[in-house]
């Protein structure tokens, strides 16, 4: 990480510094993520979205189809990443995979998310029962192992990418709805709202209008985290196999199959895992950013 | 006043580096502080007296590059030229501080009885046992009536009269030359002040420690302090024995200071005014 | 101190009703018949209508659920369907390489993160912070099943250094069994030392800021003693909790690293359950893990009260 907005620390010219261990570099509130690195990252994002959109509605190669004429081949420019030991392309099963994760991570988001932000909202304006109920289904959740449950309803109700991104988003609910509610919390008391309610705005203008627009940008880290967390989750499920079905492909799905090719062909395995990898740095950076921009 | 100064600030100035912007924080302070003797450092929040502390001690607020230049002998030491241990040694024999905000100098988590005591437990060489006795003779010292139990209380356990008490006990704990109080009653009740006043005079009695007050009060420091120097924006504007500066005070930010403490003898109602060159306002 | 447990004890036992109640009903998400599904079509109706009775599936979803319960309470969790044997003393056979994993794992992490976070904090910005602020920045990109797999393949496979999978009981042969651990342990504890160490550089740097920090440094601390003696215990409220939440959801974790590394514990128990459809032993695990959950929970409060006096103010 190289550090755009460091001024070179001050050296004391007569040793006058002085002082044990006192430091000697800059302030405490200096940024963490340069700016280079937000860019960076947005582009990385804005990228594979584009391939994985293109990989979606079938303009690369079919992930799916076997060319025994090549088979563990080397990255190439007919195959950028290379081919597994079945002669498929890495490359758009990659962006294939990428796409798989997508839809998790928007599901989760605005599912999970709307659903639990809407919840907390509630809660934290009625308090009360709303509270206790909020309260109490997050106390159940979090007692629940989560990965083992979304395993056990996948493998029970048959993998397809609608159930696993619902059942991830499920698992999202509470946590957006207590985090939302201490927001909510904080807001309800200051005084534009209180203003608003006392004009006598209805309960769903100040909803949409006053608290909403305060919540959202406090959950704005949050919700990063959760869309990393959520592409981890689904690459995790579908590593150990109760993800998407093999052929189908999947970051994680990927990643395991390629495991025992990794000696004769290891771009099976890396060209996926460092996708996955530089996804989830590059979302990290962004919710990084915003818990920096929010101080 | 024979003797050598214990403290001796010469010329003293202070740059801290602040998210890339440089800032003089104490601009060339020079005064002396000999031995027995109390001196006041008077100004508003923010005049720059806790900086000027900071460099005469070569502590540096943390996460903040600090440049100091000029000459400061304490006790025997040119500060600015100590490093790692001696440095240490030096702070840890010859400066007793007592702070501002009783409860939050304390650490919460560790037993007043060892939090009086560390200045032993750092400097190593004395046993564990040994230190609980200095530290319950010490808080009998200061006001304590069962020091036994009271030294193993957590210090949000305490008053804050007695939190204070463990502050100047620690002080006092190596019988420093230079006892520094920074802003040591601003945080307590007015009838706890006096109190506590009383004991670091007591405590400084004992020990025989020369006083630097920090104050924003210049009444408080009329009343205990032999010399005053009054400070306003990291400048000393004004100093010299208290009496001179009270009954005739050269520099207008003075004299709007000194209007404005409030006067059981004086008129009723005395606000802080503005003095002809816009000081205060 | 026992009296302040007891609305939370209340709380978490509500919470282990309602994991117990949504359990017993886990073989309703089954599409279609429960018994035809899980035996398949060639199975007799006279099978299927005993595995019924077995599930519960032939009485409603209230006596279901009290039965079970019953079974729970008296140490009945049920028969596995693959192996035979009861879950409860599956579960319990499991639980030592589980937990030398998991413990393990965090004492790793804790190693590593305590002494780096500390030194960083008391000089934010400079160049050590900025290394290991950039380094957990990049450890947190990478989910435990890549650095297990890149992991088995550099140390096992390339290097052969350490052996890539299998467990051998400690009691057994204490070097084996710790030869083996090494890399499992670290797939599972470096990414949560990463977050170790944000945490805690973050609160301690908060407390040197403090007063108390000052006063300490005045009195002649040296830097390892101001971090060590001063500034961890104040700053660790935090690192606690957070050490008590990767506890209590520590068999999640186990579920990858377990499959990958071959080690038979919870989590590989678990992913053959689900792979077999073993509903009983699944039902054990997930009950299992939320009493896991409760208990990490309360132990942990009473962690952050003994190291944050402050804590137990609240009580009075």
């Amino acid at each position: 990480m190289s550090v755009t907005d460091l001024t070179t620390p001050l050296t004391s010219p007569s040793g006058a510094a002085s002082g044990p261990g006192t430091p000697p570099s800059a302030s405490v509130a200096r940024r963490r993520i340069p700016r280079v690195g937000v860019m960076l990252a947005t582009a990385w994002l804005v990228l594979l979205a584009i391939a994985a959109l293109a990989a979606a509605v079938g303009l690369t190669v079919d992930p799916l189809a076997n060319d025994y004429s090549v088979i563990s081949q080397a990255p190439s420019l007919a195959h950028p990443f290379g081919t597994d030991n079945l002669g498929r392309d890495v490359f758009s099963r990659s962006l294939h995979g990428a796409a798989a994760s997508a839809v998790v991570a928007l599901v989760t988001v605005v599912v999970g998310g709307g659903i639990g932000i809407l919840l907390g909202v509630w809660a934290g304006l009625r308090r009360g029962f709303a509270d206790a109920v909020v309260g109490f289904l997050t106390d159940v959740t979090i007692a629940l192992p989560s990965l083992i449950i979304v395993a056990t309803i996948v493998t029970l109700t048959g993998p397809s990418l609608p159930t696993i991104s619902l059942t991830i988003a499920g698992f999202a609910i509470p946590v957006f709805a207590r985090l939302s509610r201490s927001a909510t919390l904080a807001i309800a008391t200051e005084n534009y709202v209180i203003v608003a309610r006392t004009l006598g705005a209805s309960g769903w203008r100040i909803l949409t209008r006053e608290v909403l627009p305060s919540v959202l940008p406090i959950m704005m880290p949050f919700i990063m985290t959760t869309l990393a967390t959520a592409i981890v989750a689904e690459g995790a499920l579908s590593f150990l196999g109760f993800g998407l079905r093999p052929p189908e492909p999947s970051w994680g799905g990927l990643i395991a199959e390629g495991r025992t090719q990794l000696p004769v062909a290891p771009w099976v395995t890396l060209m996926p895992a460092l996708l996955l990898c530089a996804t989830i740095l590059s979302i990290n950076v962004l919710g990084e950013h915003s818990r920096e921009a929010k101080r | 006043m024979s003797s050598q100064p214990i403290l001796e600030v010469r010329d003293l100035t202070a740059t801290v580096l602040r998210r890339g912007v440089e800032r003089t924080v104490v601009e060339g302070a020079s005064f002396t502080l000999y031995p027995g003797r109390s001196l006041g450092i008077v100004g508003e929040s923010g005049a720059g007296k806790s900086m000027l502390i900071r460099s005469i001690l070569g502590v540096h607020p943390p996460g903040v590059a600090m440049r100091v230049t000029g000459h400061v002998q304490l006790d025997g030491h040119d500060m600015l030229a100590l490093r790692g241990r001696a440095h240490r040694r030096a702070l840890a024999t010859s400066v007793g501080m007592i702070h501002q905000d009783p409860l939050r100098s304390l650490n919460p988590t560790i037993r007043v009885g060892d939090q009086l005591t560390e200045v032993l437990a750092f400097a190593g060489g004395t046993g564990r046992s040994e230190r609980a006795r200095r530290g319950i003779e010490l808080m009998r010292s200061v006001g304590f009536r069962s020091p036994e139990s009271e030294s193993r209380r957590f210090p949000h356990e305490l008053s804050g009269g007695q939190r204070q008490r463990i502050g100047i006990g620690a002080a006092a704990l190596t019988e420093p030359a230079l006892l520094i109080g920074d802003e040591p009653t601003t945080a307590l009740d007015v009838t706890v002040q006096k109190r506590v006043l009383d004991i670091m005079d007591e405590t400084r009695a004992r020990t025989g420690s020369s006083l630097l007050l920090v104050t924003h009060d210049l009444g408080v420091a009329a009343e205990r302090c032999d010399d005053i120097v009054v400070m306003r924006a990291g400048q000393i504007v004004e100093s010299g024995p208290t009496a001179q500066v009270i009954s005739a005070p050269a520099h207008p930010y003075t004299r709007a200071l000194l209007d404005s403490i409030p006067r059981l003898d004086g008129p009723r109602v005395r606000r802080l005014h503005t003095s002809a060159d816009g000081v205060l306002s | 101190m026992t009296t302040a447990w007891l609305p939370r004890a209340g709380r978490s036992l509500l919470v282990l009703i309602v994991i117990a109640a949504l359990t017993c009903q886990l073989a309703l998400l089954l599409p279609g018949d429960p018994a035809l599904i899980l035996l398949g079509q060639e199975s007799t109706e006279a099978q299927r209508e005993a595995l019924r009775h077995t599930l519960g599936l032939d009485q409603n979803g209230l006596l279901r659920f009290l039965s079970f319960m019953g079974g729970v309470v008296t140490g009945d969790w049920g028969t596995s369907f693959t192996s035979g044997r009861p879950v409860l003393s599956e579960i319990l056979a499991r639980v030592p390489a589980t937990a030398e994993l998991v413990i393990l794992s965090q004492v790793v992490a804790l190693a590593i993160a305590i002494p780096l976070a500390l030194h960083s904090a008391r000089n934010p910005g400079g160049r050590f912070d900025r290394i290991t602020s950039t380094g957990t920045f990049l450890l947190l990109a990478l989910p435990s099943f890549v650095v297990g797999v890149l992991a088995i393949q550099l140390f096992a496979v390339q290097l052969g250094w350490l052996p890539a999978s299998g467990y051998t009981p400690f009691a057994e042969n204490p070097l084996d069994n710790l030869s083996r651990m090494v890399l499992p342990v670290f797939t599972l504890g470096v990414a949560e030392g990463a977050v170790y160490l944000r945490a805690l550089r973050g609160s301690a740097m908060e407390s040197l800021h403090s007063p108390y920090a000052y006063a300490s440094i005045v009195r002649g601390a040296s830097d390892p003693q101001l971090l060590w003696w001063r500034i961890l215990r104040p700053s660790s409220s935090t690192l606690i909790a957070l050490v008590g939440i990767n506890l209590a959801v520590a068999l999640g974790g186990t579920l990858l690293v377990e499959s990958l590394f071959a080690i038979p514990g919870l989590g590989r128990l678990t992913v053959g359950a689900l792979g077999a459809r073993d509903l009983p032993v699944i039902q054990g695990v997930v009950l299992f893990a939320a009493v896991i959950v409760v208990v990490a929970g309360i132990l942990t409060d009473i962690a952050v009260r003994r190291v944050d006096p402050r804590s137990t103010r609240e009580r009075h």
